[in-house]
């Protein structure tokens, strides 16, 4: 009789311990489990609370020094500072189990968890095995994720930091600023006073002087790169005007004829600043940080000398015999040693049947071993393997694409015309009138900012960014929002995008198993590794008391066992299309596997019928053409049998004429994501993967395809109507500045007063176009 | 009205100096997490009980 651990799932063969009627196979399982069971927040006697507890991993890759030090951020002669990164925290309840892990664990002197990106940084012994600790964190269901490549963005944090004292000090100045200018504005008998005049107006030009010195450096720098680069800035002509109105309001205080704009100056550079700093609160960009290295093991077994050592894959060169081990993926080219081996290529080529080669045949990087373990001997490291060079050709140059956006163009015809017509009245009013003419130029160049052009684009996209990511739709930047709405044709992948990989749809033809057969079944099943039995294994349940015995498997042919006195064989069909059951030696049946397509998915491609070309571009062969055909409307494109190159060059082809939109898994379909105006890729499980593509999208939501560019086009709409505000606002202020007649007060008032009607128009008009387009009745929830 | 000179010259480097501290603080890291402290506070600490925990060798 052997009972089933409640905390991971295993037999507990070798002891077994009862704590409140439960059992658990060993000491780790029980307190994990305590642990678990003290943190209330999470109902850990729900059914669906199952933390893929993986008690069977070593992690000892991890006690490898150059390994290690990946994780290890400090250390001295007493302890040592690690930080993971835990894709599996997603509520309070980790974090406490994560924070007291040092109630059950000794060595683990201190825990502390950055929710917003998912890792925790550990003070530890420094005597235990990273190993250890690892396992300590898979056992309470955190498996720490090794195998991403971090991404060392040092210098967007250090850009992103300094905005930030920028902003807070251009904030404090301009507050300060606004306060002291009070006597100006209103009459008060202080006016009279000379020396409280002067004195506001020291402390005004003072205050002024980190905005003018510190807070505004970014927007110099941006001209002076596009000085410097022979381009139109669009920091040029904001710098332009930030510069006259300070030396304006310098001059105006030194020649006492007047107090300045020191307010509005620095309102400018904060709301600006504000601007700014809201793009840069992207949510969530790890999923756009993990490089296809990720997918690897980070240790392979090589030979040196007379043994197989476990080497970090970095290290594993030309000539170097390797052996590869169940379901692990190649991780070079090479050719095969071992007799023979049964591949999976899906990675490579999105073909789902799997390939049986023999010794001396020539293997590639990506494929994924589904015999025992093989030995292969490296023709070729990963960066330059096949699939190696395929991936690096991502090098796409983006601040290109910036810098043709509409509303570059828009703002930088605008400047000009402003340039033109300020300047022009200044010259037309100097000879009569020197005073008003300066009023003319100053206050034209206040009232009339460029800014809020920009700032119509930004907060409209920034706010419409959040919220999808919110929704977890992960956008690479905003000009892809733009893009998304002036699409014309879309184009899918087959495996892993219309039909989804995680479903298998197991169909069985021939003789009907009897009750006990099906219960003795599965145990089989769970004894082997093949990914066939595991997804058979769904349709049968396992019944506690089965006993398996005289277990067999032989990777790429099949298993067998004896389970309470029945013999069950499971062995691959002479046609290779199915699996066949043998109950003691007789055969009784074949299964089927076919992957489910995505539910609501025929109704979103009737949906883009009519207003996009629609195709299907797949590496599997055509044998399921005839659901494809039931599936996409009569006029779609259907191909099959295309290798990636061939995907990728299909779509550079269609985007001389429209522009195209792909969606793939992003496995094997690099570069036709790439190629595409709008890569989309498609992922069920956390694992995020993302080298080229524009936009993340969950599987179960590729159904809202529809939906979202529904409302990638009204926030274009709604970019365009700020837009109109926002010029309405620039041609009656201008027109009415250019006579000399605007009193720079007004002007300055005005300068605020239309930022922030802006950005109260496009942070509302877009939020409430998101939840009539994407959050009605029975789409998603927030 | 004289007053105002002081009353200035007291609360403007009063609020000079809440600016450091802010700066300060946000280069050592304070605001770095702004999340997790708040879930840390609906933690409670239960006695975890030890009753009824037996252990048994299984048979190979």
């Amino acid at each position: 009789m052997a009972a089933l651990c409640f905390h991971c799932g295993e037999a507990c063969d070798k002891e077994r311990i009862v704590h409140l009627e439960k059992n658990y196979c060993c000491n780790g399982c029980l307190q994990a489990r305590l642990l678990i069971d003290n943190s209330i927040l999470c109902a850990p006697d729900d059914e669906n609370f199952a933390p893929q507890i993986n008690n069977k991993r070593n992690w000892e890759e991890l006690n490898i020094p150059s390994i290690a030090n990946r994780f290890i951020i400090y250390e001295d002669a007493e302890v040592k500072h690690v930080r993971f990164t835990l894709s599996n925290i997603h509520c309070a309840s980790c974090v406490f189990v994560l924070e007291h892990l040092h109630k059950i664990e000794p060595a683990i002197l201190k825990t502390e968890v950055f929710f917003a990106e998912k890792s925790i940084r550990m003070v530890l012994r420094k005597d235990i095995p990273l190993s250890k600790v690892a396992k300590q964190l898979a056992l309470v269901g955190y498996a720490p994720d090794i195998e991403t490549v971090e991404s060392t963005s040092n210098e967007t944090e250090k850009i992103r930091k300094f905005r930030l004292r920028a902003l807070v000090i251009a904030g404090f100045c301009f507050a300060n600023i606004m306060l002291f200018s009070i006597p100006e504005y209103m009459d008060l008998e202080m006016k009279n006073d000379p020396s409280f005049v002067y004195f506001f107006r020291t402390i005004n030009v003072l205050l002024s002087l980190p905005v003018f010195l510190y807070s505004s450096l970014e927007f110099y720098r941006g001209a002076l790169s596009g000085i410097r680069n022979k381009f139109m800035h669009i920091d040029f002509p904001l710098v332009i005007s930030l510069i006259m109105a300070y030396s304006r309001s310098i001059y105006e205080v030194l020649s006492k004829t007047g107090s300045g704009y020191f307010d509005s100056y620095s309102g400018i550079v904060f709301f600006m600043l504000i601007g700014r700093h809201f793009q840069d609160l992207r949510t969530d960009e790890l999923g756009f940080a993990k490089s296809f290295k990720s997918y690897f093991p980070i240790v392979i077994s090589t030979k040196k000398g007379n043994q197989f050592q476990n080497i970090p894959l970095a290290e594993v060169q030309e000539n170097d015999e390797i052996e590869i081990h169940n379901l692990e993926v190649i991780p070079a080219d090479g050719t095969l040693l071992s007799a023979e081996a049964e591949l999976d290529y899906a990675f490579v080529t999105g073909e789902s049947d799997h390939k049986d080669v023999l010794a001396g045949t020539r293997v590639y990087a990506g494929a994924r071993n589904c015999s025992g373990s093989i030995r292969i001997r490296v023709e070729k490291v990963m960066e330059d393997s096949h699939l190696g060079l395929l991936w690096n050709k991502e090098a796409r140059k983006e601040e290109n694409t910036e810098r043709q956006s509409f509303t570059h163009v828009v703002a930088k015809w605008f400047t000009l015309f402003l340039m033109l017509m300020s300047f022009g009245a200044f010259f037309i009013l100097y000879p009569t009138n020197a005073d008003k003419a300066f009023r003319a130029l100053t206050t034209a160049l206040i009232v009339a900012c460029p800014c809020a052009l920009l700032l119509s684009h930004t907060f409209t996209t920034g706010t419409a960014l959040r919220l999808l990511a919110q929704g977890k739709l992960l956008f690479k930047n905003s000009f892809v929002l733009d893009k998304l709405a002036t699409l014309q044709a879309f184009y899918f992948d087959k495996t892993g995008t219309v039909t989804n990989t995680h479903e298998v749809r197991v169909s069985y033809t021939g003789e009907a198993l009897q009750p006990e057969e099906k219960n003795a079944f599965g145990e089989l099943l769970a004894a082997s590794l093949h990914p066939i039995s595991q997804s058979i294994l769904a349709s049968f349940p396992r019944q506690e008391g089965s006993i398996l015995t005289e277990f067999t498997e032989t990777p790429g042919m099949g298993a067998s066992g004896k389970v309470n006195g029945i013999f069950f064989e499971l062995k691959k069909s002479t046609d290779a299309h199915g699996t066949d059951i043998w109950i003691n030696g007789k055969w009784r049946g074949v299964f089927n596997l076919e992957f489910e397509i995505r539910e609501g998915l025929k109704e979103m491609l009737k949906q883009l019928k009519s207003n996009y070309k629609l195709g299907l571009l797949s590496g599997d062969t055509n044998a399921d053409d005839l659901r494809m055909r039931k599936l996409f409307p009569f006029g779609s494109e259907l191909v099959y049998k295309l290798s990636p190159i061939e995907k990728a060059n299909g779509i550079s082809k269609m985007e001389e004429s429209v522009r195209c939109a792909y969606i793939g898994d992003g496995l094997n379909d690099t570069g036709a994501l790439q190629e595409a105006s709008v890569g989309i890729s498609v992922s069920d499980a956390h694992q995020r993967f993302t080298p080229a593509a524009d936009i993340l999208i969950p599987g179960e939501q590729l159904k809202y395809l529809p939906a979202i560019v529904a409302y990638a086009k009204a926030c274009r709409r709604i970019v365009f109507m700020s837009f109109g505000l926002s010029l309405l606002y620039n041609v009656i202020g201008l027109s009415y500045a250019l006579t000399g007649n605007l009193s720079p007060l007004v002007a300055a008032v005005l300068m605020p007063v239309s930022t922030f009607t802006i950005i109260l128009f496009t942070s509302t008009a877009t939020r409430n176009a998101y939840s009539r387009i994407l959050l009605d009745k029975n789409h998603k929830r927030v | 009205m004289s007053v105002i000179y002081l009353l200035i010259g007291i609360s403007l480097p009063l609020a000079m100096v809440f600016l450091i501290v802010f700066l300060r603080n946000a280069k050592r890291g304070q605001f770095d997490d702004l999340d997790t402290p708040a879930m840390r506070i609906l933690f409670e600490e239960k006695p975890i009980t030890q009753t009824e925990i037996k252990t048994e060798e299984q048979p190979k």
